[in-house]
């Protein structure tokens, strides 16, 4: 993410509350204007951890859950209901893997970058892997199967080279058996 | 902070003192060992990410970061080996090959760079490593400043500037790794931001070319400007500047570090506006001849002055000043009051009711730091007073103060607020749940503006003492402090100066046939004054209007005689801050063109 993305001008963000959070009262939040239920779950999350700043990953957690990324509407609706700084929001939601920014694929391919699976040729598996899905590092095919990322050790060490797919893990992986492996298994998802 | 325990340790074999809870770098400082810095800047968090400070520690094999290491007591500390040497030179290196620090084509090339000065400080002409040179965004979309990517050492300086001091938090870092990066708010351009402030304060912060004031980029290092160090007299606070100034011109405006007031704080009226905002000055006198202004010499224009007053009625002559002039212009007033049958200072909105008892609170600003709980009635100084905006945001965010805002207009400071609501009758509930946000606080404090002074505004300023006084137990209310609007209101108004609110009403009352403006550098001009209802009506009525002003408006086009007059960086003087403190003026320029400054245009009209 070299490119800053422009902040989508039609954002919604929930209005500034008037007379909130004294402390006891849990702040009643306005529904969110676009009326999509999925706001309604998160506002039980934010009600759960009582607007806690120190919640925002659980919460991140739960969005992303919840919309399947992590929008900048999303982020500044979190950000204005936790009353924390959007940029800190952003740079928590950047750090972690984990969370998504941009649209993921249903499934995502994991390659394991740690020591070991470096040392086995991740770094090609994850250019091979590329070219036969059609997409870069980072990227969601086009019909919104796969998105292709990159994980430090995922606890597979012995079977180096190793990749997950969802739940589902693959091992020794080696690079000149990516094209074969993608023929075979990869029509498993749909 | 409260000195702790004191504690000596050996700093390169020398004895030095220090506090328990001192960091190594503080205890050195002290005792005139310099250490090399980066990421460090006093009166913020250390961050300890740059590794320049390193030093060795007996009995630890590993290096540690000397700003953010504490100091132990009877510790031996070596700041400077060469191992040290090595390792520093080393993390330059590493800062150079990172991202594009070639230096001919950035702003702050040639002394006015911390990393640049480094490098020269350990005799670096090249490294030994291959240059990463990402090509990162430019960003120029913010009105006084960019921020070049490619310059950034990602100290985190910015941050916690914008953090600490002006308590918005634009900034951060963004993404992991390599593709660290200094993110405004999610992620957009700066232009775009919706909490920046324009504060600046950022920029005065960054080591590098990152973060550069755009009006200055390349008008020479600041290294080689003049500088002078004096007030801003955009609102009664009354930070301290320090103005860059080279072929008597502006460069740049930085807070003032020394300055008791702001401690080197400012907000964006104070530093960028004055000098960055195109205004058209008024550089000659000017005579209105067959309904043209046209310029005129000096001794001419007084000349043309001096007739019309002694032409004009006794018992119809006014003078309106406006609330921005100097305290020695305000004794050159009272000297030539006599001449005039009223003089009347134009100040803002309900703000009279402030001048009628005028009251100066004593260490204010003191007070925003002590207190636990604030109370903000009917002041807007994210708009007015920005340095006090940014310390009620502190306040609340670093030292969880409750705050409750009642306020006619909405501001960002709501978003920072336990309660705010609109000044209206309020209801019993409402008192109580005041009551409860402040159940525990032990030393509130109430700070009130101009908008305060209605009839409402003073039932609920009544009640609110009343809380407070009960509400908090075992404390102390601290005294309240009054937050005026115009720069040097209260002091004018001290000095017998009447506040005029309703301009037309005062000039109806008494039949004006003469009325001398002195508008000084209100940055419209003074152009304020014809949008009271009425007032244009009036001007035209009267027979003469002289204007005194820096700024041409449409007040100069209703004028007889126009007389230009100086602009804040180019007087001498003083003027009383809120907190009733005397505060210099010093001229960092000559005047432009002909223009004089009031207290001497008015010495030579009245002489
Ligand atoms: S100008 Fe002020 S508010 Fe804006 S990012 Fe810089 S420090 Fe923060
Ligand atoms: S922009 Fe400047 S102050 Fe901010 S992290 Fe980069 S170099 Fe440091
Ligand atoms: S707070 Fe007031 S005195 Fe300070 S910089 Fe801003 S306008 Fe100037
Ligand atoms: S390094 Fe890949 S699983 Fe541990
Ligand atoms: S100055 Fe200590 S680590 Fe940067």
């Amino acid at each position: 993410m070299s490119e800053p993305v422009a902040a989508p001008t039609n954002s919604i963000t929930p209005p500034p509350q008037t007379h909130v959070r004294s402390g006891s009262t849990a702040p009643l939040l306005p529904h969110h204007p676009s009326g999509d239920q999925r706001f309604a779950s998160l506002d039980q999350t934010l009600q759960h951890y009582k607007f806690e700043p120190t919640a925002l990953i659980q919460v991140l957690h739960a969005a992303q859950h919840l919309f399947g990324y992590l929008a900048p509407d999303v982020l500044r609706y979190i950000a204005s209901a936790m009353k924390l700084p959007l940029a800190h929001v952003y740079g928590v939601t950047t750090f972690y893997n984990f969370f998504s920014i941009v649209p993921r694929g249903k499934y995502q391919i994991m390659v394991c970058t740690g020591t070991t699976c470096h040392v086995r040729g991740s770094a090609t598996v994850v250019e091979r892997l590329g070219q036969q899905l059609g997409i870069k590092h980072g990227e969601t095919t086009k019909d919104g199967l796969f998105s292709l990322q990159t994980a430090r050790c995922i606890g597979a060490c012995a079977l180096a080279p190793a990749i997950t797919i969802g739940d589902d893990v693959y091992g020794k992986l080696s690079p000149d058996k990516i094209p074969r492996f993608c023929q075979k298994e990869l029509k498993k998802y749909v | 902070m409260i000195a702790g325990k004191e504690i000596s340790l050996t700093i390169d074999g020398k004895p030095c003192k220090g506090a328990l809870g001192q960091t190594i770098l503080q205890v050195a400082g002290d005792n005139g060992i310099e250490i090399p810095t980066l990421c460090y800047l006093k009166n913020l968090s250390p961050w300890g990410g740059c590794r320049m400070c390193i030093v060795e520690v007996q009995g630890s094999p590993k290096v540690v970061p000397a700003c953010s290491t504490p100091a132990t007591d009877g510790s031996t500390v070596i700041t400077n080996s060469e191992r040290l040497q090595g390792l520093r030179r080393l993390t330059l290196e590493l800062l150079f090959s990172e991202r594009n620090h070639f230096c001919p084509i950035c702003p702050m090339n040639k002394g006015d760079c911390d990393l640049q000065q480094q490098a020269y400080g350990f005799g670096i002409d090249s490294i030994r490593y291959p240059y990463l040179y990402p090509a990162l965004l430019v960003d120029v979309s913010g009105k006084y400043f960019g921020l070049d990517h490619n310059r950034c050492i990602l100290c985190t300086r910015c941050v916690r500037t914008c953090d600490e001091i002006e308590g918005v938090h634009t900034l951060d870092i963004g993404n992991r790794g390599v593709k660290n990066q200094i993110v405004v708010d999610l992620n957009v351009m700066f232009g775009a931001s919706t909490t920046c402030t324009s504060c600046g304060a950022c920029v005065a912060a960054c080591p590098t070319g990152a973060l550069f004031d755009k009006s200055a980029a390349f008008h020479g290092p600041l290294s080689r400007c003049q500088q002078v160090r004096t007030t801003c007299t955009e609102c009664p606070v009354g930070c301290g500047l320090v103005v860059y100034t080279k072929d008597n011109r502006i460069v740049d405006v930085f807070g003032d570090a020394e300055s008791t007031v702001s401690r080197g704080h400012l907000c964006r009226r104070g530093r960028y506006e004055t000098w960055v905002e195109p205004r058209p000055r008024i550089l000659r006198p000017m005579v209105r001849r067959d309904g043209h202004l046209v310029p005129t010499s000096w001794g001419d224009a007084v000349h043309t002055v001096k007739t019309l007053i002694s032409a004009s009625n006794h018992g119809q002559n006014a003078m309106l000043v406006s609330p921005r002039v100097t305290n020695e212009t305000m004794r050159t007033l009272q000297k030539i009051g006599l001449r005039f049958d009223h003089i009347g200072m134009f100040v803002a909105d309900k703000e009279s009711a402030l001048c009628t008892s005028p009251e100066f609170s004593t260490d204010a600003m003191k007070r925003l730091d002590d207190a636990d709980g604030m109370i903000l009635l009917g002041a807007q100084p994210s708009r007015e007073q920005g340095v006090v905006a940014a310390k009620i945001r502190v306040a609340v965010r670093k030292r969880g103060v409750k705050l409750v805002i009642l306020n006619s207009r909405r501001s960002d400071l709501d978003a920072y607020a336990d309660i705010s609501a609109p000044i209206v009758t309020l209801e019993r509930k409402f008192w109580n749940r005041v009551g409860e946000v402040l159940g525990n606080v032990k030393r509130p404090v109430l700070i009130y503006g101009a908008a305060a002074m209605t009839a409402v505004g003073v039932t609920i300023l009544d009640r609110l003492t009343k809380v407070l006084t009960s509400q908090c137990n075992g404390g102390e209310m601290l005294a309240p402090i009054q937050l005026p609007t115009s720069t040097n209101s209260l002091a004018l108004a001290a000095g017998g100066v009447e506040p005029v609110e309703d301009i037309s009403t005062w000039l109806g009352v008494q039949p004006v046939n003469f009325l001398y403006v002195v508008a000084s550098d209100e940055p419209d001009g003074g152009a304020r004054l014809l949008k009271e209802p009425h007032v244009r009506a009036f001007l035209e009525q009267i027979d003469c209007v002289v204007v005194q002003a820096s700024y041409e408006s449409a007040l100069t086009d209703v004028a007889r005689v126009v007389l230009p007059s100086a602009i804040w960086c180019e007087k001498n003087g003083s003027v009383t801050n809120f907190e009733g403190r005397a505060l210099p003026l010093r001229a960092a320029l000559a005047p432009s063109g002909e223009a004089r400054e009031d207290n001497i245009v008015l010495e030579t009209v009245f002489a």
